[in-house]
C-alpha cells in the first residue's frame, strides 16, 4: 500500500514538468446560481480535444492557437457554444438548466459528485441552512425527522450528550447500528464514550458533538448497501457524508458572523397526587411519622395519612402544616438553561486558490444546575489549483470540548433527577437545599437509602469532568493525467485526546471515603488512499466514469485508567491523595487494507449502470480467513427522456440497486482467551495472581457481519417541477450477525460471540415536495417525508433464541431480541393467569406476577416529518412537525410512582379499599376488600402495565427569519443581515405517556425503550443573527 | 512520457492486488501487548483460592444481605434477609459470581493443566475447591447446572442442564473421596502460591475429609444411611485436629478488590457510613452472647460510632424492627472494625471448631466417629474461642479461664434428649459460622436450630415463613429458560419457601 502511494506521489511530482503545447486556457463552468458544475465537458469543435471540469467546475486545457470555438455541455444543462478569442486565457461559462430541478449533483461514496439522475439508489440530502435553522449543538440530532428512513433519538442528557441515528432499522444485535460519518472524505470516529446503563452512569457523549453546524455545507445520507458498498465493512448502517464549507473566489475577503442565544426551559410533566403524605401503612393503617429517621427512610413512599393541615414533621426536621408542598419540585429545582454560540468565518481567494477559516465557540449551561459544556472550533479549508493538471485541497479542524458534571441518568447514585422524581409531594425540594452536613459531607435526608444522593449536593460537587481535544485533517491531491484520466491521493487523520475524571466526593453517603477515577485516552484513525480514474466517452452515446483504488486504515487506541479510593486528606480530589485501587492500561491497534473499484456506465442521458467492488483485509481476524469481498450493482432509467408524457409530468425515473456490505469488525486480540491480573491487582499476600480475562467466550472464527440490501425507487416531478416525489422500497437482510448473546452464567461466561444471527428490515420511504405557491413576493413550500421500517429478528443462533440488550434496574422490564419478533422488543411481567387467560389473584386478593410477555417494541417503526416554509418578501416562517408511531417505552417512573403511591391512580381505594373478586391459583374463590396499598403495590408488580405506547406528534421547530433588504444595506459595510427567531419542542400535539415524555430513553444503545427518573426534555427559544461583510 | 507513468501506476495497483499480500504483518499486529495468552498455573491457583469463598458482590448481597440476616446473625430495617423480601440482584448474586469467578477459574485451570504427576496435587486441590463452591451453590438454590457447567469455553455449552441435587451430592462425595486419596506428599505442589496451607499436602487431605464431613452430614435428614457412611469415612480418613488445620484465607488491607476480605470490604467502605451501618448485629445474636456472658462478644462487636466494645453496652437490632428503637442507630452494635470487620480480616473457609461440632452431632447420632459428643462439643467451643486469635490482638483474646468458666456455666447437656443435644451443638456452630451466613442458613434448614422467630413484614414475600432457599438469578429465565423450567418442574416453584431435596 505504501508503495502505491509512493508511486502516486511520484507520478504527480514528475508531471509538474510536463510542458503544454499550443496555448492553454483555464476557466470555470457554473450554473445560474454561480455554483461550479462538476464534470462538464468542454470540447474544441471539430477536434478531438476536450476537458472535463473538476468538482468546483474549473477546467484547464490546451487549445490550438488562434480563434477557437468550444462546446460546453453537461448532463441536465443546455449545451452552449463559446468563441474563444485569440488572446483570451480565461473564460467563464454559465450553463442554464435543461430541467430546472435536475441540476442536482449529489455527493456519493468517497466524495464523488454525481448527477442525481444517474443514481440507482436513494441518497438523502440536507443543506447547511436546514441544520442551522434551529440550532442543535449535536449534529446528529439535527437530522431528526428531516430525511425519510433516518431515525434519530437522543437520551435525555442534554445538548452535550450523544445522539442515536439509525438508518432503515438496526442491522445487528451487537453492533452500534449507527452510520459511518465521513467528513470531507475522511472517516471519523463516532465512538460512544459511555452510556447510562441499568446501574446508572452518565451519557458521556459521542463523536458527533464535536462539529460546529455553522461549518457544515451539506450532509448526504447514503442509506442502502448499494450506496454505501464502497465503504465495505463499514457500510452496514449507511454512511453520512459531511461536506464542510469552502472558500469562494470573490472580491476581497468575505466575513460571515453568526451568533445565537438559546434559552432552554424544562418541560415538567410529573403530576403526582397531592392528597396523601409520606408514610407506609402499619398493620393496614396509614401512618404519619413523628420520627425523623423513619420519615427519611420513607421519603419516596406516599402511602401515608391524608393531608389535613395539622402540624407535622417534615423531612428537614421542621414542623409544618401537613399538606403537599412539592408539586413544583421540578420547576423549583431545575433552572432555565441557555446556550450561546458564535461563529466567525473569513473566506476569500482567486481563481487558483481560495480559503475559508472559521472560529466557533459554544457555551451551554444545562437546566441541571452546575452542568455545562464548552466547545471551541477552528476550521480551515484550502483549495488550490497548482497548475492546469494539479489541484490540492486541504482541510483542518481543531476542536476542544469540555464538559462539567454530565448528568447521571437512570439509577439513583449521583442522579439529581431521582429525588426530584420520587420525593413525595409532602416535601418541598428546596428544604433540602443545604446539601451539606456539619462535616462538609452529604446531608442525609434519605435515611437508609444511602445510594440516593441529595440533589443539591450532587449538583454543587465536582462529579465528573471531561476534556476532548481533537484534530481532523485531510489532504487531497488531484492530478489530471489526461483530460480523461486522473489520479488522486487522499490522506486523512482523526486524532482524539480525551481525559475523563470521575469523582465520588468525600462524604457522599454511599461511599464516605470517596473515590477518584481518571482516564486518559488517545485514539486515532489514519486513512491513506490512492485512486486512478477514467472519465469520458468510450463510444458513441456511452460514457464511463470509473476508478480503481486502494486504502489503508490504521486505528490505534491507547489509554490509562487509574482508580483510587478513600481520600487521604478529605475534600482534596486528586489521584495522589487516594489509596490506589487499580491502574489499567488499555491498548489496541488494528489495520484494514482495501482495494476497490467503481464503474459507472451511462447510455445517452437516460440509462445508467453502476458496479462497485471492494475487498477488505482485517488484522483482527484469524489469518486463515481474514478478508471479505463487498460488491454492488445499481441502475437508473430516466424513462421520461424516452417516452413522451403529457405536459404535467415533467420527469420520471426508476432505479434499482443491490449491494453487500459489512459491519462490526471484531475487536483486536479477541481470537483467544487471555489472562490478566484481576481488577488490575497483581498480587495477594505477596503471591502473584492471574485470572481469566473477560466474561466473553472468545471465538477465533469471528468475522464482520454481512448486510445486503435490495432497493427500488421511483422519482417523479409534475407540473413543471412544482411537485416532486421520491418513493423507495427496500429490503435489507443481515446474515452472519455477531451474536454476542447472553449465555447462562453457569457456563462460566456471560456472553459469547458467534456469526449466526439473521435480521431483516424492510420498508418504504416516501418524500414529496410541493411548491404550493410561487409568486414573486410570496411562496409556500411543503415538504413531507414518511418512513416505515419493519424489522424482524430471523435468528439469533441455533442455541439461543433470546438475547437481553438491557434490563431495567429492578429487572422489571427487559429489552430483548427474540426470534420472530421486531428488533428490540420490551418484555415485562404479565398477571398470573389461568389456562384460559383469566387473571388469578392471591388468596388475600392481590395480583400476582405471571410470565414475561412481549409488551411492546422500543423503536418506532413509523416516522415522519412535515415542513412548511412560507416566504413573504424577506420574511420566512418555517414550521416543522415530526412524529413517530408504533414504538413503546417502559416507564419505571410510572411503575415506581404506582408502587410508591405517588401516581394519581393510586388515590383510588385509599379510603375503604377496593373490592376484588376472582380465583386463586388453587381454584378457590377470592372475594376480598383489598387496601389501596396492597392493591396498587401488587398492580405495580405487573410491570407490563407500565409499558406505554410512545407515539407522538410534536411541533418540533418553528422559526421566523428576516433578511434585511439589500437596498437598506447599500450604503453600509454589510452585504447581508438576517435575524431569526426559533423555538424548539414547542408543543407536544399528541402523546400517551403519563408523567414522562415519550422520548425519554436513558440510553443511546441498541436497548431503546427504557425510562427511569428521566431529566425533563427542554423547550428552547433562540435568536440568531447572521451578518455578512 | 505520460503513458509511461500511467503504466507504472497501473502496474503498482495490479501488483498490490496480486503480488503484495494485503495482510502483511497482520498476525504480529494482532498480538495483545497487554495480556498473557499463556496461563501461569500457580498464579491462577492462588486466585482460585481467593475466589472460592466469593467476592464482594455475592458476599454483600447473598451472604450479608440475605443468608446472614435470615439466620439472624445480622439485621437491618429494610434488609431483604431480615424481612424475607425478594430482591433479584441480591438473590441471584451468588449464582452468577460463583460460576463466573471461582468455578470458571478452576475449570479453566483444570483445562490447561496437563494430567501429569507434577500437576496432580494442584489438580486434586482444584477438585476440592470445586466441591466447596458447588455445595454452597446447590445448598442455596437447590438444583443447579453441575455436570455441564463451566464448559462455555471448553465445550461451547452455553445453556447447561440443571442436575438434581441428589446427583450433585453423589458426585461431590465421590470427588472428595478421590481427590483426598490422590493427594500425595511425595509429589510437587505449588509452594507458597497455596495461601491456605503453603502446600502442606497432609493438611489438604484433612481439608478434603473435613469438607466430606460437612457434605455428608447435610444428608442426615434426606438420606441418613448415606450420611452416616460418608461421615464415618471422612473421620476414618482423617479430619482437622486443631485450629492450625483450619482453612484460613488471609487478606491484604488494600482498599478494595480481590485482595481484601470480600465479606467486610463493602461494609467498611460503603455501609459503615460515619460509624453508622445500616446492617447491625441481630438482637438474636447479641442477646444469646450477652445472656451467656460469652467472652467472644468483646471481639465480635463494637458500637462503631463511639468505639465502645464493652459487652454490657452491646445491643442488637430485632430482625422485625421497622425503626431503631429509641431512634438512634449509633446505640446498636456493629461488627468490630478492629477485629472481624477489618479489610484484612482473614476469612474462615472451614474451621476446626465446625468439624468438632459435626463430630459431636455424629456422636449424638451414635455414629462411629470415636470420642464422645461432649468431648467434641467442648473441643469445638474451645477451638472456636481460641481460634479468634486470627483476628489479631487489638482486643484481648479469650483466656482458658474464661473458656472454663463458660463451659462450667453452660456444660454439654449429656443427659438431655437427642434434640436438645443437637440444638446445643448447632447453636454453637451458628456462632462460629458468623460471617458465613450461607453455611449457617443450610444448617438451620437441616436441623431447625437455632430456633428463630419468623418475621412477618408487610413487604415480605413469604407470608412470614422463613426462607428455605434463594431464588435463582433471573437471567437464567432468558439465557437458559428450557433447563431452568425443567428444574422448576422437578423441584417446585422458584420461590424462597420451596424446600430443596435434602431439606424435605
Amino acid at each position: 500500500m505504501k508503495q502505491i502511494l509512493a508511486v502516486l506521489a511520484m507520478v504527480m511530482l514528475s508531471s509538474l514538468g510536463a510542458v503544454a503545447q499550443n496555448r492553454s486556457i483555464t476557466g470555470v463552468v457554473a450554473d445560474a446560481d454561480n455554483k461550479g458544475i462538476v464534470s462538464a465537458t468542454i470540447k474544441v469543435k471539430g477536434k478531438s480535444i476536450s476537458s472535463i471540469t473538476d468538482s468546483e467546475g474549473r477546467f484547464a486545457m490546451t487549445i490550438p492557437e488562434g480563434k477557437v470555438s468550444l462546446t460546453v455541455s453537461s448532463i441536465g444543462f443546455i449545451t452552449q457554444s463559446i468563441e474563444v478569442g485569440e488572446n483570451e486565457k480565461n473564460i467563464n461559462v454559465i450553463l442554464s438548466s435543461s430541467v430546472e430541478e435536475l441540476k442536482d449533483v449529489v455527493i456519493t461514496s468517497f466524495g464523488v459528485k454525481k448527477q442525481k439522475k444517474s443514481l440507482g439508489y436513494a441518497v438523502g440530502e440536507l443543506k447547511g441552512d436546514d441544520l442551522t435553522k434551529t440550532k442543535e449543538i449535536n449534529l446528529g440530532n439535527a437530522l431528526q425527522g428531516k430525511i425519510a428512513g433516518v431515525n434519530v433519538s437522543a437520551p435525555t442528557s442534554g445538548p452535550s450528550g450523544s445522539s442515536r441515528v439509525v438508518i432503515r432499522g438496526a442491522t445487528s444485535a451487537s453492533g452500534l447500528n449507527q452510520p459511518l460519518y465521513v467528513v470531507d472524505g475522511i472517516p471519523i470516529d463516532n465512538s460512544q464514550q459511555g452510556n447510562a446503563n441499568m446501574w446508572g452512569g452518565a451519557d458521556k457523549g459521542d463523536g458527533m458533538s464535536s462539529f460546529n453546524p455553522d461549518d457544515i455545507a451539506s450532509m448526504s445520507v447514503l442509506k442502502g448497501s448499494a450506496a454505501s458498498a464502497l465503504y465495505g465493512y463499514r457500510g452496514s448502517n449507511g454512511v453520512i457524508l459531511i461536506t464542510t464549507k469552502k472558500g469562494k473566489a470573490g472580491k476581497g475577503i468575505g466575513v460571515d458572523f453568526s451568533t445565537n442565544s438559546t434559552f432552554n426551559t424544562p418541560i415538567n410533566l410529573l403530576k403526582w397526587q397531592d392528597q396523601y403524605g409520606t408514610g407506609e401503612p402499619l398493620n393496614g393503617v396509614p401512618t404519619r411519622y413523628n420520627n425523623l429517621q423513619q420519615l427519611r427512610d420513607k421519603y419516596y413512599n406516599a402511602w401515608g395519612d391524608k393531608y389535613d393541615g395539622t402540624p407535622s414533621l417534615s423531612l428537614d426536621g421542621k414542623t409544618r402544616p401537613y399538606q403537599a408542598y412539592g408539586k413544583d419540585n421540578a420547576d423549583n429545582f431545575y433552572r432555565t438553561g441557555y446556550s450561546f454560540s458564535n461563529t466567525l468565518a473569513v473566506s476569500g481567494g482567486n481563481e487558483n486558490t481560495n480559503f475559508r477559516l472559521s472560529f466557533g465557540n459554544t457555551k451551554d449551561e444545562s437546566i441541571l444546575p452546575g452542568t455545562n459544556f464548552r466547545r471551541n472550533n477552528v476550521a480551515l479549508n484550502l483549495n488550490s489549483r497548482v497548475n492546469e493538471k494539479i489541484s490540492i485541497e486541504a482541510n483542518a479542524q481543531y476542536i476542544s470540548e469540555k464538559s462539567h458534571n454530565r448528568p447521571y441518568l437512570n439509577d439513583s447514585p449521583r442522579n439529581a433527577s431521582y429525588p426530584i422524581t420520587f420525593l413525595t409531594p409532602a416535601t418541598d425540594i428546596r428544604w433540602l437545599s443545604n446539601g451539606y452536613d456539619a462535616n462538609g459531607g452529604e446531608a442525609d435526608y434519605f435515611g437508609a437509602n444511602t445510594y440516593q444522593t441529595n440533589p443539591y449536593f450532587a449538583t454543587q460537587e465536582d462529579l465528573n469532568n471531561d476534556l476532548r481535544k481533537r484534530f481532523i485533517g485531510s489532504t487531497k491531491v488531484n492530478y489530471n493525467i489526461t483530460d480523461k484520466i486522473y489520479a488522486k491521493a487522499v490522506i486523512g487523520i482523526d486524532d482524539i485526546n480525551y481525559e475523563y475524571t470521575e469523582i465520588e466526593p468525600t462524604g457522599i453517603n454511599y461511599l464516605p471515603g470517596g473515590s477518584y477515577e481518571n482516564r486518559v485516552e488517545t485514539r486515532s484513525e489514519v486513512n491513506a488512499s490512492g485512486y486512478l480514474g477514467y472519465k469520458g466517452d468510450i463510444a458513441k452515446d456511452l460514457t464511463l466514469d470509473a476508478f480503481v483504488g486502494a486504502n489503508r486504515q490504521h486505528n490505534r487506541f491507547s489509554g490509562i485508567k487509574m482508580k483510587g479510593n478513600n481520600f487521604i486528606v478529605p475534600f482534596k480530589y486528586f489521584y495522589g491523595n487516594t489509596m490506589p485501587d487499580k491502574t489499567e492500561k488499555l491498548y489496541s491497534e488494528s489495520e484494514v487494507n482495501s482495494l476497490f473499484y467503481s464503474a459507472d456506465l451511462g447510455y445517452k442521458n437516460f440509462l445508467y449502470l453502476n458496479v462497485t467492488g471492494r475487498e477488505d483485509w482485517f488484522s483482527t481476524l484469524n489469518p486463515e480467513d481474514n478478508s471479505t469481498f463487498y460488491p454492488s450493482v445499481s441502475t437508473s432509467f430516466v424513462y421520461s427522456e424516452v417516452i413522451n408524457f403529457p405536459e404535467w409530468m415533467s420527469y420520471g425515473k426508476i432505479r434499482a440497486g443491490w449491494g453487500n456490505v459489512g459491519g462490526a469488525l471484531p475487536d483486536a486480540y479477541a481470537l483467544a482467551l487471555t489472562y490478566t491480573a484481576p481488577d488490575g491487582q497483581t498480587d495477594a499476600q505477596g503471591q502473584p495472581i492471574l485470572g481469566v480475562n473477560g466474561e466473553t467466550v472468545p471465538n477465533k472464527y469471528l468475522k464482520p457481519y454481512n448486510v445486503s440490501t435490495i432497493e427500488f425507487g421511483f422519482e417523479n416531478t409534475f407540473f413543471n417541477n412544482r411537485v416532486s416525489t421520491d418513493l423507495t422500497f427496500y429490503r435489507k437482510k443481515t446474515t452472519n450477525d455477531i451474536s454476542d448473546a447472553d449465555i447462562s452464567q453457569a457456563s462460566g461466561y456471560r456472553t459469547t460471540k458467534i456469526n449466526v444471527g439473521e435480521i431483516q428490515n424492510q420498508g418504504v420511504e416516501f418524500a414529496v415536495n410541493v411548491k404550493a405557491i410561487k409568486t414573486p413576493n410570496f411562496s409556500w413550500n411543503v415538504g413531507y417525508n414518511f418512513a416505515y421500517n419493519q424489522s424482524e429478528v430471523l435468528s439469533l443462533s441455533d442455541k439461543i433464541n433470546t438475547k437481553t440488550l438491557e434490563r431495567d434496574r429492578n429487572s422489571n422490564a427487559f429489552v430483548v431480541l427474540e426470534k420472530g419478533q421486531p428488533f428490540g422488543i420490551i418484555k415485562a411481567y404479565d398477571y398470573l393467569r389461568d389456562e384460559n387467560g383469566k387473571i388469578l389473584l392471591s388468596s388475600d386478593g392481590k395480583f400476582m406476577r405471571g410470565d414475561l410477555i412481549v409488551a411492546g417494541q422500543g423503536v418506532a417503526p413509523t416516522s415522519m416529518g412535515l415542513s412548511n416554509d412560507f416566504t413573504y418578501k424577506n420574511l420566512t416562517l418555517s414550521v416543522f412537525v415530526d412524529a413517530k408511531f408504533g414504538g413503546d417505552i417502559y416507564s419505571a417512573t410510572n411503575q415506581k410512582g404506582t408502587e410508591y403511591g405517588l401516581s394519581d391512580n393510586t388515590l383510588d381505594g385509599r379510603e375503604g379499599g377496593i373490592a376484588v373478586t376472582g380465583k386463586d391459583p388453587a381454584g378457590g374463590a377470592v372475594n376480598e376488600q383489598v387496601s389501596a396499598y396492597d392493591y396498587w403495590r401488587s398492580y405495580s408488580d405487573i410491570t407490563s402495565n407500565f409499558v406505554y405506547n410512545a407515539d407522538f406528534i410534536k411541533l418540533r421547530a418553528v422559526s421566523l427569519s428576516y433578511n434585511f433588504p439589500k437596498a437598506y444595506l447599500a450604503n453600509s459595510p454589510f452585504q447581508s443581515i438576517s435575524l431569526a427567531f426559533s423555538a424548539h419542542n414547542l408543543w407536544t400535539i399528541y402523546s400517551n405517556t403519563p408523567n414522562i415524555d415519550p422520548e425519554s430513553n436513558y440510553s443511546n444503545s441498541n436497548a431503546q425503550g427504557l425510562e427511569r427518573a428521566s431529566m425533563p426534555l427542554t423547550r428552547n427559544y433562540g435568536l440568531t443573527l447572521n451578518v455578512k461583510f | 512520457m505520460k503513458n509511461k507513468y500511467i503504466k507504472l501506476f497501473c502496474i503498482a495497483i495490479v501488483s498490490a492486488m496480486t503480488l503484495t499480500a494485503c495482510d502483511n504483518g497482520f498476525e504480529e499486529l494482532n498480538k495483545n501487548p497487554n495480556a498473557l495468552t499463556d496461563p501461569a498455573p500457580k498464579s491462577m491457583f492462588t486466585l482460585a483460592e481467593i475466589y472460592i469463598d466469593g467476592q464482594d458482590y455475592s458476599n454483600t448481597r447473598g451472604n450479608n444481605g440475605y443468608a446472614a440476616q435470615i439466620v439472624q446473625h445480622f439485621a437491618s430495617l429494610g434488609g431483604p434477609g431480615s424481612k424475607y423480601i425478594y430482591v433479584s440482584e441480591y438473590s441471584g448474586s451468588l449464582f452468577g459470581e460463583s460460576y463466573g469467578k471461582g468455578l470458571n477459574q478452576i475449570f479453566q485451570l483444570l483445562s490447561v493443566l496437563p494430567d501429569t504427576p507434577e500437576n496432580s496435587n494442584m489438580i486434586q486441590a482444584c477438585r476440592i475447591m470445586k466441591v466447596f463452591m458447588f455445595q454452597k451453590l446447590t445448598d442455596t438454590y437447590g438444583e443447579i447446572p453441575y455436570f455441564e457447567a463451566g464448559k462455555g469455553y471448553n465445550g461451547n455449552i452455553f445453556a447447561p442442564k440443571y442436575d438434581t441435587q441428589q446427583a450433585i451430592y453423589n458426585d461431590l462425595l465421590k470427588e472428595l473421596d478421590e481427590a483426598g486419596s490422590a493427594l500425595d506428599a511425595n509429589k510437587s505442589f505449588v509452594g507458597n502460591a497455596d495461601l491456605f496451607y503453603q502446600s502442606d499436602v497432609a493438611k489438604w487431605k484433612k481439608f478434603a475429609n473435613s469438607l466430606m464431613l460437612r457434605v455428608a452430614m447435610r444428608l442426615s435428614k434426606v438420606d441418613p444411611a448415606k450420611s452416616k457412611e460418608f461421615v464415618e469415612k471422612a473421620v476414618a480418613k482423617g479430619v482437622f485436629n486443631s485450629n492450625t488445620d483450619s482453612a484460613v484465607l488471609k487478606h491484604d488491607p488494600s482498599p478494595q478488590g480481590v485482595k481484601t476480605n470480600p465479606i467486610t470490604s463493602s461494609w467498611v467502605m460503603n455501609d459503615l457510613n460515619k460509624g453508622e451501618a445500616n446492617i447491625k448485629y441481630s438482637k438474636t445474636f447479641i442477646d444469646l452472647l450477652k445472656n451467656t456472658n460469652d467472652p467472644r462478644l468483646r471481639i465480635y462487636a463494637k458500637l462503631e460510632a463511639s468505639g465502645d466494645n464493652n459487652p454490657a453496652n452491646q445491643q442488637g437490632l430485632a430482625n422485625d424492627a421497622k425503626e431503631f428503637p429509641g431512634g438512634d442507630k449509633k446505640l446498636f452494635s456493629d461488627p468490630n472494625t478492629s477485629t472481624v470487620l477489618r479489610l484484612d480480616a482473614p476469612t474462615l473457609i472451614m474451621s476446626y471448631a465446625e468439624v468438632q461440632f459435626l463430630l459431636a452431632e455424629a456422636a449424638v447420632k451414635g455414629w462411629n466417629v470415636s470420642g464422645t459428643a461432649q468431648q467434641h462439643y467442648e473441643d469445638g467451643v474451645k477451638g472456636a474461642m481460641q481460634g479468634l486469635t486470627i483476628f489479631g490482638d487489638k482486643v484481648p483474646a479469650v483466656t482458658t479461664a474464661e473458656y472454663d468458666a463458660y463451659i462450667a456455666a453452660y456444660p454439654f447437656k449429656t443427659t438431655g434428649t437427642e434434640a436438645q443435644k443437637i440444638e446445643q451443638i448447632i447453636t454453637q456452630k451458628w456462632i462460629v459460622l458468623l460471617f458465613n451466613g450461607f453455611e449457617a442458613f443450610s444448617e438451620w434448614r437441616r436441623t431447625g436450630y437455632p430456633v428463630l422467630a419468623p418475621v412477618n413484614d408487610p413487604l415480605g414475600d413469604t407470608n412470614g415463613i422463613i426462607p428455605r432457599r434463594l431464588i435463582y438469578d433471573q437471567t437464567e429465565l432468558i439465557t437458559n429458560g428450557a433447563n431452568y423450567k425443567e428444574a422448576i418442574q422437578r423441584q417446585g416453584l422458584d420461590l424462597m419457601t420451596t424446600r430443596i431435596w435434602w431439606d424435605k
